[in-house]
């Protein structure tokens, strides 16, 4: 990422050059204070216990039972990392080939309807990943492994689930490293007659793989922060996998921690400071992944860009230096990885002869491989990265699909428009969409306007200093947390200190803070794109800086500052455990338009439904697919946004 | 787009933004009642605010996350009422919380089908939650692992089934291994989908057991209402409605409503049992 700021630029001048800045500046001034006001709050919040409790025994000990005075979170932190690793485990591997095969061996007519088709998968709501686990991927399992798992509810539903939400982020980010890598080095390798396969593995995705790296760095951040559909799938049972590696097992992750006892939890108590603590760990280990990433990435980057092009190619192109060594590790790890699976399911002795039979194929196939054409390979590695790709849409196609089925019943005009009855189970959902809908516009009253203004302070005015440095930690850390911290923060700060009660304006508030960093970040991202030549053209034509930030620089950037806007609010629109604790109820019968009342939600009235269950399935699903098509019409048109603003902007 | 529709759309949005708000002040608003609580209770406080909105000029505001929270909220001033399933605590009656029982409710023992048994005792239940017996046969039932399942931590529920439990088994400690659920409706359908499952659930919640789930009986007594009234079935505990300080203005001709005839009928609806 190549940072405008280091480069030559004008420096404001006249008077009210000077004001915008300073105004810009005062603006940025009152987002980082947000964005640090938060992380102040969990981190003072969990004061009491760290002071209280044995944090040895915190981390070391795995019974948490606080009522009895037991605050052992070493299972809890563990269930997390654990659901995490294994939706890595999934996900990479698929979105990674997914991302290859869409950059490198898609044709373009297939790219064009792939690409925003699984960007469509990022707008799916949680609850709505939830629910699916819940009906489908739960009930899946205890019928496929009943020995197993017999509820179904498991570490492993949990991370097929949170793999597969992790899987747009990962692919999207990576088809963008993978597109920037220049045309001369595919065409260099293959003028040298390598085939499309060998310079691709051997060439495009080493060079792409800083941001390759980036993307799986925020998958894991995507993952480990998910709060709602982890809770409805493993069986929240604080507990240490026996074996370690039994993903059948029930695990318990922090997020789902936090959402099941914070509500109940008696304010200021020893556990409810526990609690935070726990919301302060997931913050700091979120931070310290983005942190070794920018680091690891920098690096990469630094030792590939030393020398010249033809240099770095030869580099990248390099020959296997130790190719006994590393064949005999491989299949040292296939087979441990083979006997562990196989442990689960079987005794130790017959699990230890699979796995040596499997070790034996995989070198079988290994001195095999030396044998294929060149030619013969690349079939074989794309007919794998076809099936990753068809694997990825295979499932939204029917996670989308099963919805709308059995959506179809309840699906009416009546069901749009009217008021519920009978507590849910029977009516319609208007006051939920009404509610969603002013949610959204309120989120984004609050947090379009300061977060914008703050990404173009960043981008256009702000130099390399302590304040940069500042804000740029604060987003980091904040884009990783999980949003069930910012419902704490919501719940203590907005709802219960400043007075405001459950409202539609604590709730905005909670979900503005929420995707502020989100939005600075992209309209900084956006505005340093635009090429600096526009910039000097313009102050070469004697603009001042006003009026090249304000009319030429930004709505050159408004594809993306707008396409990151609807992302962002997407993703508010779908989110639960913000508004669960802050602005929903459970059912109006009469919509006010007051801002500090209380609003119905779909995701909420969702969740609700799902769990509480009305006497119609067909109403949930409807719901579902109600919510879905907000929220994925929206990311539609941030997709017609960003494509039209990209013909637009040809540089 | 250029920078002037930029600036019109900002400008849209802030006028629709200060409509919003501007309607906060100025409007006489409906007088409104915000109850947060047990996921037992709000059931049938839906169906009260059905038929009372309907009535009076009144909103109720209702969100149910649980007893301890509805608590918590009253306590900071967030809700006006709290709804509990179960009685206040010590520390929660010292904040200033004064509760008015509005009915009873039962808790009962629910297994699958597959598990093979129809009667239960107290202590038998304290031991498979503290993970002692882990097999249906150990109780005469199917040879099946048992599987179980509880609510979260401050779940009143929760609280009332534990304390009964204690009473039966001092040595009752609840293990690592159960699954817990954030709500009843969950506990239902987990029993209800799971071999060899047992939950407890609110007696309210008898009718929309699934067909197969078995309710057990305690010692011998059907979980009935007729058996929680005549006090023969143990497992129960109080609805109670929790406010700061004694009920007055809206909140008091609420709890009045709920005390009286209507009220007490939409309760034996919902399946508790008559507390007044």
């Amino acid at each position: 990422m190549f940072t405008y700021r280091g480069g030559p630029k004008a420096v404001a001048g006249s008077y009210s050059d000077k004001a915008v800045k300073y105004t810009l500046m005062a603006i940025a001034f009152a987002a980082v204070l947000i964005l640090i006001a938060v992380t102040v709050f969990i981190a003072g919040n969990s004061f009491t216990a760290i002071s209280e409790i044995d944090l040895v025994r915190f981390f070391t000990d795995a019974e948490w039972k606080p009522s009895d005075g037991l605050y052992g979170a070493g299972s809890i932190i563990l269930g997390s990392l654990l659901v995490t690793l294994g939706a890595m485990v999934f996900a990479i591997p698929v979105g990674v080939g997914s991302a290859i095969f869409m950059s490198e061996v898609a044709p373009e007519k297939v790219r064009n309807i792939l690409r925003p088709v699984i960007e469509l998968f990022a707008g799916v709501p949680s609850v709505v990943f939830g629910f699916f686990g819940l009906m489908v991927i739960v009930p899946a399992l205890a019928d496929l492994f009943p020995d197993q798992t017999p509820t179904g509810f498991s570490w492993l539903a949990a991370s097929i689930l949170l793999g597969f939400m992790a899987l747009p982020t990962i692919i999207s980010i990576s088809q963008d490293a993978l597109e920037a890598v220049p045309r001369s080095y595919r065409e260099a390798s293959l003028a040298m007659g390598s085939t499309r396969w060998e310079t691709t593995s051997k060439i495009v995705v080493p060079a792409a793989m800083s941001g390759i790296l980036s993307a799986i760095i925020l998958g894991i951040g995507r993952a480990i922060g998910e709060t709602m559909a982890v809770m409805m799938v493993t069986g929240n049972a604080a507990l240490v996998p026996e074996p370690l590696w039994n993903v059948f097992s029930f695990v318990r992750t922090i997020t789902s921690t936090l959402a099941l006892e914070m509500p109940e939890v008696v304010v200021g108590s020893t556990h409810y400071s526990a609690l935070f603590l726990l919301g302060l760990i997931l913050m700091i280990v979120t931070l310290c992944i983005s942190l070794v990433a920018k680091h690891a990435v920098r690096a990469m980057v630094e030792k590939s860009c030393r020398g010249d092009s033809t240099s770095r190619l030869v580099k990248l192109a390099g020959e296997d230096r130790m190719p006994f060594l590393k064949n005999a590790v491989c299949i040292s790890f296939v087979a441990v990885a083979v006997c562990m699976a196989c442990v689960l399911f079987m005794p130790w002795g017959q699990a230890a002869i699979v796995a040596v039979a499997v070790a034996v194929f995989t070198f079988v196939i290994g001195c095999v491989s030396r044998r294929i054409s060149r030619v013969f390979r690349q079939r074989i590695m794309h007919t794998f990265l076809l099936a990753s790709v068809l694997l990825c849409v295979g499932v939204l196609v029917i996670m989308i699909g099963d919805i709308v089925i059995k959506a179809m019943p309840a699906l009416s005009l009546d069901f749009i428009t009217d008021f519920p009855s009978d507590a849910g189970r029977s009516g319609g959902i208007c006051p939920a969409i009404i509610g969603t809908l002013k949610l959204i516009a309120g989120t984004a009253v609050i947090s379009l306007p300061i977060g914008i203004l703050t990404g173009t302070y960043l981008a256009e005015y702000s130099k390399r200093g302590r304040f940069t440095c500042a804000v740029e930690y604060s987003i980091e850390i904040l884009n990783g947390t999980p949003s069930i911290v910012f419902a704490l923060f919501g719940l203590s700060a907005i709802v219960t200190i400043l007075g405001l009660g459950i409202s539609l304006l604590a709730g905005c508030i909670t979900l503005a803070f929420m995707i502020l960093p989100v939005i600075i970040k992209t309209t900084e991202d956006a505005l340093m794109n635009v090429p600096r030549e526009v910039r000097e053209a313009s102050y070469a034509l004697g603009a001042s800086k006003r009026h090249t930030t304000f009319m030429v620089v930004l709505p050159a950037a408004l594809g993306g500052i707008l396409t990151g806007a609807i992302l962002g609010l997407g993703r508010a629109a779908g989110e639960t455990a913000p508004i669960m604790f802050t602005a929903a109820v459970l059912m109006q019968y009469k919509v006010g338009w007051g801002v500090l009342d209380p609003v119905m939600a779909l995701p909420y009235h969702l969740y609700y439904l799902a769990t509480e269950g009305a006497a119609d399935p067909s109403m949930q699903y409807a719901t579902a697919l109600v919510l879905l098509v907000i929220v994925l019409s929206m990311f539609l048109l941030a997709n017609v946004i960003r494509k039209r603003s990209n013909e637009k902007n040809r540089w | 787009m250029n920078l002037k529709t930029l600036i019109i759309a900002i400008v849209v949005v802030t006028i629709i933004g200060v409509c919003v708000f501007s309607s906060v002040s100025g409007e006489d608003r409906t007088e409104s009642i915000s109850i947060q609580g047990s996921t037992t209770v709000s059931p049938y406080m839906l169906k009260v605010q059905e038929v009372y909105e309907s009535e009076n000029d009144v909103r109720l505001y209702i969100t149910s996350n649980g007893s301890g929270t509805g608590a918590a909220a009253a306590i900071n001033g967030s809700a006006d009422i709290a709804m509990l399933s179960r009685d206040l605590k010590s520390s929660e009656t010292e904040a200033g919380l004064v509760q008015t029982v509005i009915g009873i409710d039962g808790i009962m023992a629910i297994v699958n089908d597959d598990a093979g048994i129809a009667d239960i005792t107290a202590a038998q239940l304290a031991r498979i939650y503290s993970g002692e017996i882990t097999n249906w046969s150990e109780l005469g039932g199917n040879d099946l692992g048992i599987s179980v399942i509880s609510r979260e931590e401050g779940s009143g529920t929760r609280d009332g089934f534990e304390s009964i439990l204690r009473k039966a088994y001092p040595d009752y400690a609840i293990t690592s291994s159960t699954i817990t659920q954030a709500s009843t409706s969950a506990v239902l359908s987990t029993v209800n989908n799971t071999t060899g499952a047992i939950g407890y659930v609110s007696l309210g919640y008898a009718d929309k057991v699934g067909s197969s789930t078995t309710m057990l009986s305690l010692e011998g007594v059907e979980p009935t209402v007729k058996n929680v009234q005549d006090g023969t079935y143990a497992m129960q505990r109080n609805i109670i409605l929790a406010t700061m300080g004694e009920p007055s203005g809206a909140a008091k001709n609420l709890i009045d409503w709920i005390l009286g005839e209507e009220g007490q009928d939409l309760l034996q609806e919902c399946g508790f049992i008559r507390g007044a």
